[in-house]
């Protein structure tokens, strides 16, 4: 079965349709893509075809995310979690527009048709490995996990299946669960039994055959020099607009930001005011 | 009195409506707290006490909903498989069997969450 995948973005302009078609035309053997479109701050995006409320399916994160003001800042599950849970398919990519790849789509995904992971996501990293992470001082977890059994992740571009969608909506009905979800995912994705890897890199999570491979970002020792997969640099323009600005052949790329204000604690992603 | 605990399989997701989406978990209700685990791993999901659970019957089969903490999870101790081949009268007897061990699970289950909390 071909999975399924949601391309995620609050930017609906002709470069962003451009980089989604690019896509679709070259991972259509791999990954049936889904554009996800989130106009506001808040958790129902528009999609092509129904889903579940939000605030029914994550009812408590769900409350977390208006008090925070809205999913920016690490509430973007309370969106994600309900629109995958409604489609059919057994692994689910989630994919953020600012994320690119460095050649032919459907040379990044096929490798992984035949992983049975639970979550491929990417920077994965055990708490006494990146005590700096900025999101540490609001992770909070239910007492019976264990310190040494927190981990944090990046998740621009990642593969849930359909079973950890629901083990992760399910955990967090407990309120004990708090902070951004690239804590409250793969920690709970932990408890819960799963199946984790990350999807390249030189992490915890690698497998030794990915090692070095799909994207280079944060490591146990510290970023690494060539980073193609992290908070910044910021690229301006997409692999197709600008190939020569994509130094390493065959790797993922995060941030681009195509005409759009990089994310910032104060910007946060809210419409610009008229 | 020692208060019955319960131990079982029921299928669940989060919220109150059913959904094709739900998947098997094993459940226990002991020493005060309900516990949810996936069926096909030896981890564990949801690990809260009775104190933060509130508990609907729904319906006339096998289904509850289980608020934890004001969110609403859907479980069902019913067993909708259908055997291959299955049709007709011999189906319907056999959905009416399920029904019935599903709400005689439900009713274990709601005895012990009843019973843990007090």
């Amino acid at each position: 079965m071909t999975a399924a995948g949601i391309f995620f973005t609050h930017v609906r302009s002709p470069r962003v349709r451009r980089h989604f078609r690019r896509l679709v035309a070259e991972s259509r053997g791999e990954v049936t893509w889904h554009f996800i479109f989130n106009p506001d701050t808040g958790a129902r995006p528009k999609a092509p075809f129904a889903y579940d409320d939000p605030a029914e399916v994550m009812a408590g994160r769900y409350r977390a995310m208006e008090r925070n003001g809205g999913v920016q800042g690490g509430y973007l599950d309370t969106a994600l979690i309900p629109v995958l849970r409604a489609l059919p398919a057994r692994h689910l990519w989630v994919m953020e527009y600012d994320v690119d790849f460095a050649g032919r789509w459907g040379d990044l995904f096929s490798p992984f048709a035949d992983n049975d992971a639970d979550l491929l996501t990417t920077t994965l990293m055990y708490r006494h490995q990146d005590p700096d992470w900025s999101h540490w001082p609001r992770a909070e977890a239910p007492p019976w996990v264990a310190e040494d059994r927190m981990v944090r992740a990046l998740h621009p571009l990642m593969r849930m299946s359909r079973e950890l969608v629901n083990w992760y909506a399910v955990a967090m009905a407990d309120a004990a669960w708090g902070g951004h979800y690239e804590f409250t995912l793969p920690t709970s994705a932990l408890a819960a039994g799963a199946r984790i890897e990350d999807l390249g890199g030189d992490g915890p999570f690698t497998p030794p055959a990915r090692r070095g491979q799909t994207y280079v970002g944060r490591t146990p020792g510290g970023s690494r020099e060539g980073l193609t997969f992290g908070f910044r640099p910021v690229r301006p323009r997409y692999f197709h607009e600008s190939p020569e600005q994509f130094a390493s052949p065959g790797m993922v790329y995060h941030p681009v930001k195509p005409g759009v204000r990089a994310w910032t604690k104060a910007s946060k992603n809210l419409p610009k005011k008229a | 009195m020692t208060t019955p605990g319960f131990g079982g399989r029921a299928s669940l997701a989060s919220g109150s409506t059913p959904t094709p989406s739900a998947v098997a978990y094993r459940v226990s209700v002991e020493s005060g707290s309900l516990r949810l685990g996936p069926a096909s791993t030896g981890g564990t999901v949801l690990d809260v006490p009775l104190s933060h659970v509130r508990v609907r019957p729904l319906g006339r089969a096998g289904s509850v909903v289980v608020d934890v903490d004001e969110s609403p999870l859907l479980l069902d101790f019913c067993d909708h498989a259908e055997p291959r081949g299955a049709a007709g009268a011999a189906a319907k007897t056999r959905r009416v069997v399920e029904a019935a061990r599903g709400r005689r699970r439900r009713d274990r289950f709601l005895r012990a969450v009843h019973g843990g909390r007090s």
